[in-house]
Parts: structure tokens; C-alpha cells; sequence
């Protein structure tokens, strides 16, 4: 078998694991995005307890592996007693899960710095021209925290797809484990490239959208 | 009926007290000159008028009504009706660097006193003519220099038609030959018989425009009067060595 049909044979079943990989990506972004941002509105909140617990979860999931989050959600939940029940979930149900609660503390943390950014004058021109809270949030600090915040949400969204790999861990049918498969089954080593190649082809893709959003953003400005 | 009122304000930061029993009037029409050495309390006094700060004793009224009695404060819907009768220009500008001139005029009067598009791009319109940037309203902050975005700020503060203006050392950041411009946007509004009062580093400006200066020193006021009493004839120690080492 030459090179070409290997290739064309293999890659209907890494394109599947393709759509897993961008599945988890987008399920981990379209939540941990706004997640992060209500963890940063709770940390900054001056309801102590709630602002302490938020520390508490970025700090337990900023201090421990993903890999252990994961398997801790997917393999020893299931056995705690009398909520275990409860918490038994499929795979990509366990790995989103993960994946999201992991994000969110991230992302909450890039969602701080860009508020340390804006500078305090902006929150007194507010309320010296009488806008509410919620005015002065929406209007003028959000905009500005979110400029700020965008190039490490870019980043850390590019690291999220190179990360969906570690859902091999617990047999999620992603590209990892569609490569790992194939590589085993047929003994080659070509596979883990595809992979190397499909991985390559989506950050290349987000690399792209992130640049445009930062012209764009950076385009209001001058 | 005077504008403000202040009766023996007191305020500390920590153990710092940094405004020590301090009394003033306001009258309508008058431009005031706050003037002193920087630690000397002026600017402080200034954000207590407008509820940036805090007081921590004293009364302050505003038309006659209490922003704070006695050290205790009035509800928050009437600070907030008090406090937008009055503008504040800041030494930073503090101009929303997210929006156009045009935005950043507009922002407040549309979401704050709800009027018609109409009305507001008239004033919008006319402000900017009166601060000399008629051409700049589709600009942003970034693009416009120092000078032109303490005139923005100025003409934004009037969007809101307030009856008092504060300035907090408006052209402290600004590049010297920049000063000129919005010294002059402020001498126009005095013409104009705005009530105004201006925490400064510019002597001449005070000496000029100003119809009364207050003169503090460590958290007190030291000596008040006319421009000329104030630098012509002053009467205390401290305002001399203040206004000697000034002209240096």
C-alpha cells in the first residue's frame, strides 16, 4: 500500500476525531469565557466569602494538573459515596466538564489583569458624568478590560486546542487517540504526523481570527 | 443663595489628616482659585465636593441642600442629584480612549438625562466649535494631543449643562506651549459667568481670571481674598514664601 491510499484510509478516521477535538474547543470556550468572567466579577466582589472561595477554585485549579482534574472527574468521581451516582458522566460529557472548570479559572485570571489595566480615572469621569454601575461597566470599562484581555485569551485558546490531546487520557475518541490507534493497529508512523498536521491546521486558523479581532480592536482606537 | 457651602470639613487618610476644619462659599458666577503647595490639600477638597472622597466631618451643601450634614451623608439618590448639577475636568483628562470625541460627549447625556439625539448633536456640535475641535469629532482620544483632549474633557463636562465646573489641576500633564489653549477655553467660560472652581499651578491664570483666591496650606486655608490681595498684598507668612518660591 503506497503512502496516498494509506493516507486516505486513515483519514476519515482522524477527521472524526477531529470533530471530538473541535467540539470539546468550542463547548470549553463558549462556556469557560463568560465562567471566567463571572470568576473575576465574584473575586472582585466585596462579599468576602464569595471572593475567597473563587481564589480557592483558581487556585486549586490553576495548582493542579488538567490530566488529574480529568481523571479524577471521569474515573474516582463516580466512586465518592452518595453524590457519585449523581456525578457519573460519558466521556466527552466528563472531559468538557473538565475542561471548562479548568478554563474559566484561566481565563478569570486574564479577565483580572485586563480590569488592573483600566486605569481608575475611567471609573471617576463615570460617575462624575453620572453613570450608573452597570453603564460604567458595560460602556467603558468592558471595552477597554477586553482589548487588554485579548491577546492572552488568543493565547490561552490556542493552548486549549493543544490540550484536548490530554482527553486521551480517559479514552475520549479524539485525534490523539485516533493517531495512538492507528499507529498501533498498523504499525507506521505516520499518523501521529497527520496529526501534528491537523493540530498545526487549526491553531493556524485561530492565529489568524485572533489577529483579525486584535486590528479590529486596535483599529477603534486611532 | 450660594452654590456651595462648606462647613468645617475634616478628612483624613489613615492618621493623616489632610483637610483640617475647613469652611468655604461658593457663589454663583464666581471663579475660584485653589492654590497652595501639592500635599497642601486642594486637590482632596476638590473630589469631596463632587463625592469622590469622602468627608469624614463637616457639611457640605450644595444650593442649599446637604451633600453630608454633620459627617453624615444624605441617601445616594440625592448625592447623585446634587453631584450632577456639577462637572469636573481631572488632570488626566480621563477621556474613554474606547470612543470618538463625538462618543465621549455624547455617552453620559444620553444614557443619564435621556434627550433627544437631536438636541444633544446640536450641543455636541456647539461645544466643540466653542473648545475649537468642530473638526475633530469623529477623532479618538489617542490621535488628539494633550491640549485638544483637555478641551474634549471640558466640552464633555458641559454636555452635561452643570451649574459648577471643578477643575483638578487641568493643565498640570500638559507640554507647556500646550497650556495656552485650554487656559483660554476656561478664561471663556469666566467671561461667561460660569461658575467655576480650579485647583491651579498657573499664578498668572489665577491672578488673571480668577475672582477670588483661596490659599491653603497643610489641610487649612491659610488666606482668602482678591487676586490682588492674594498676590499683591498678602498678609500671612506662608502665603508670601508660597507664592515667592511659585515665581521661581
Amino acid at each position: 500500500m503506497d503512502l496516498y491510499q494509506y493516507f486516505m484510509k486513515v483519514i476519515p478516521f482522524m477527521l472524526s476525531g477531529m470533530k471530538t477535538t473541535l467540539a470539546l474547543g468550542a463547548v470549553t470556550i463558549l462556556f469557560s469565557l463568560p465562567l471566567g468572567f463571572l470568576t473575576t466579577l465574584g473575586v472582585r466582589s466585596r462579599f468576602k466569602p464569595l471572593s475567597w472561595l473563587l481564589e480557592a477554585y483558581i487556585y486549586v485549579m490553576r495548582g493542579t494538573p488538567l490530566m488529574l482534574q480529568l481523571m479524577f472527574l471521569y474515573y474516582s468521581l463516580p466512586y465518592v459515596p452518595v453524590i457519585g451516582k449523581l456525578f457519573t458522566m460519558n466521556r466527552f460529557m466528563a472531559a468538557s466538564v473538565a475542561f471548562i472548570l479548568n478554563y474559566a479559572a484561566y481565563f478569570g485570571e486574564i479577565f483580572r489583569g485586563g480590569f488592573l489595566a483600566v486605569p481608575k480615572g475611567q471609573y471617576e469621569a463615570c460617575q462624575v458624568l453620572g453613570l450608573n454601575r452597570w453603564q460604567t461597566m458595560t460602556r467603558v470599562i468592558m471595552p477597554q478590560m477586553f482589548r487588554v484581555a485579548l491577546p492572552s485569551i488568543s493565547n490561552e485558546t490556542i493552548t486549549l486546542v493543544k490540550d484536548t490531546a490530554l482527553a486521551y487520557v480517559i479514552a475520549l475518541p479524539e485525534i490523539m487517540h485516533a493517531a495512538k490507534a492507528a499507529v498501533s493497529r498498523d504499525a507506521v508512523p505516520a499518523p501521529y504526523l497527520y496529526a501534528a498536521a491537523l493540530y498545526l491546521l487549526m491553531t493556524f486558523v485561530l492565529t489568524l481570527v485572533f489577529k483579525k479581532l486584535e486590528q479590529r480592536y486596535r483599529l477603534q482606537e486611532k | 443663595m450660594n452654590i456651595i457651602e462648606a462647613k468645617n470639613i475634616k478628612k483624613s487618610f489613615g492618621d493623616q489628616e489632610v483637610l483640617k476644619d475647613i469652611s468655604f462659599k461658593i457663589h454663583p458666577g464666581e471663579v475660584v482659585a485653589l492654590i497652595g503647595s501639592s500635599g497642601s490639600g486642594k486637590s482632596t477638597l476638590l473630589r469631596c465636593l463632587i463625592d469622590l472622597e469622602k468627608i469624614d466631618e463637616g457639611t457640605i451643601l450644595m444650593e442649599g441642600k446637604p451633600l453630608v450634614r454633620d459627617g453624615r451623608y444624605s441617601d445616594k439618590k440625592a448625592i447623585r442629584e446634587l453631584t450632577s448639577k456639577m462637572g469636573m475636568v481631572f488632570q488626566q483628562f480621563n477621556l474613554f480612549p474606547n470612543m470618538s470625541v463625538r462618543d465621549n460627549l455624547m455617552l453620559a447625556p444620553r444614557l443619564v438625562k435621556k434627550e433627544s439625539a437631536e438636541v444633544l448633536e446640536e450641543r455636541c456640535q456647539r461645544l466643540l466649535q466653542k473648545v475649537g475641535l468642530a473638526p475633530k469629532a469623529n477623532a479618538y482620544p489617542a490621535l488628539l494631543s494633550g491640549g485638544e483632549q483637555q478641551r474634549v474633557a471640558i466640552a464633555r463636562a458641559l454636555m452635561m449643562e452643570p451649574e459648577i465646573l471643578l477643575f483638578d489641576e487641568p493643565t498640570s500633564s500638559l507640554d507647556p506651549e500646550l497650556t495656552g489653549e485650554v487656559l483660554q477655553v476656561i478664561k471663556q467660560l469666566a467671561d461667561e459667568h460660569m461658575t467655576m472652581v480650579l485647583v491651579t499651578h498657573e499664578m498668572g491664570f489665577a491672578k488673571e481670571a480668577a475672582h477670588r483666591v483661596i490659599f491653603m496650606d497643610q489641610g487649612c486655608i491659610e488666606e482668602e481674598g482678591t487676586p490682588d490681595q492674594i498676590f499683591n498684598h498678602p498678609q500671612k507668612e506662608r502665603t508670601r514664601l508660597f507664592l515667592m518660591s511659585s515665581y521661581k
